[in-house]
C-alpha cells in the first residue's frame, strides 16, 4: 500500500509569560490533523510542536497563515525533519 | 513788484509749504504711532501664542534631530527606543501644526506676512513628513541556509521549497520603516524650522 507523502517539521514557539499552557492546548484542539505534539519546554522556546502535512506548501500556510497569526505567538522557528532518517536509525537497531 | 516784497513772499510760501509738511509728516508720525501702539497692545496680547509658537518650533526641531539620530544608529528597526523617539518627533510636530493655524492662534493675523508665511510652509512640510507611514506591524520572515539569518520578504515564504532553508523563523513584530528620500526632506524641515526660529527671536526681541 502506498503510503501517503508527509512532510514533518518541529516548531519552535515563542509566547509570552505564562501563555505556553494556553498554546499547547490551542495547538491540539485547533488542528488535530496537523498537530502530532505538542509540549511547552524551558529553555529558548515555549511551545515545541511536532507538525505533519501532505506538502511543504501546506506546512508554510499553517505556520504563515494560523499559527503566527494566533495572537499570543510572537516567533516561529521551523524545522524540517529529513524524511526517514528517524525509520532508517529505527530500522537498524 | 519790488524784489523785497517778492522775498517776503517767497519765505511765506516756503514758510507755508514747510508747514505743510510738518502737518503731513504730523499725521504720518501719529498714524504710525497709533499703529505702533496697536500692534504693540496685539502682541502683548498674544504673546503667550507667539511663545508657543516658538516653542512648539523649537521642540519639533529638536525631537526630530533626536529621532534622526537614532534613526541613523539602530540596527533593529524594532528597537522600542526608535518608537519612542518617533512618537515624540510626531507629537511636537503636530503641536507646531496646531500653534500656527488660524483656527488654534488669532494671532497669526499680527505676525508679519513674510514670517506667517514661513511658518505656513514649515507646517506644510511638517504635514508631508506626518503624512508617511512609517509604523508596520506584521510579520517578518527570516531563513537560515547555511549560517546566519537571511531576511525574506514574507509573501516568499510560501513559494520555499524543501531544503531550501535549514530554518524558518517568522516574527511578528512592528517596525519603524524607513523612507528612502527621509534625511533631504528632514533637512528641508530643519532648515525651514531654524527660519522661523530665528525670526521669532527677532519678534519675541522686540
Amino acid at each position: 500500500m502506498a503510503s501517503r507523502s508527509v512532510v514533518s517539521a518541529y516548531v519552535l514557539i515563542t509566547v509570552p509569560a505564562k501563555n505556553s499552557g494556553d498554546l499547547v492546548n490551542t495547538l491540539l484542539e485547533d488542528y488535530p490533523q496537523f498537530v502530532r505534539e505538542a509540549e511547552a519546554v524551558y529553555g529558548e522556546a515555549d511551545v515545541i510542536a511536532r507538525i505533519e502535512t501532505t506538502s511543504v506548501e501546506e506546512l508554510h500556510q499553517l505556520v504563515m497563515e494560523k499559527i503566527q497569526k494566533l495572537p499570543i505567538v510572537t516567533v516561529t522557528r521551523t524545522f524540517i525533519i529529513i524524511p526517514n532518517t528517524h525509520r532508517g536509525q529505527a530500522g537498524r537497531a | 513788484m519790488s524784489p523785497t516784497a517778492l522775498a517776503a513772499l517767497g519765505a511765506a510760501g516756503a514758510a507755508s509749504i514747510a508747514a505743510m509738511c510738518s502737518i503731513v509728516i504730523f499725521i504720518f508720525g501719529q498714524r504710525k504711532s497709533l499703529q505702533n501702539d496697536h500692534l504693540q497692545r496685539a502682541f502683548e496680547k498674544h504673546l503667550d501664542r507667539y511663545e508657543k509658537v516658538f516653542v512648539s518650533a523649537r521642540s519639533a526641531q529638536d525631537s526630530l534631530h533626536n529621532y534622526r539620530a537614532i534613526s541613523s544608529k539602530v540596527t533593529d528597526r524594532s528597537d522600542p527606543f526608535l518608537f519612542q523617539v518617533l512618537t515624540i518627533a510626531e507629537n511636537a510636530c503636530h503641536e507646531y501644526c496646531l500653534a500656527v493655524t488660524w483656527s488654534h492662534n488669532p494671532g497669526m493675523l499680527y505676525l508679519s506676512v513674510e514670517l506667517e508665511g514661513a511658518c505656513l510652509r514649515t507646517r506644510n512640510l511638517l504635514l508631508k513628513w506626518l503624512g508617511v507611514r512609517r509604523m508596520y506591524a506584521g510579520e517578518v520572515a527570516f531563513v537560515r541556509r547555511t549560517g546566519d539569518l537571511e531576511a525574506i520578504p514574507v509573501q516568499a515564504v510560501t513559494a520555499l521549497a524543501l531544503g531550501d532553508y535549514r530554518e524558518l523563523r517568522i516574527e511578528t513584530r512592528r517596525l519603524v520603516l524607513k523612507e528612502d528620500n527621509e534625511a533631504k526632506r528632514l533637512e528641508e524641515i530643519d532648515r525651514s524650522l531654524s527660519k522661523v526660529i530665528a525670526e521669532l527671536k527677532k519678534v519675541m526681541a522686540y
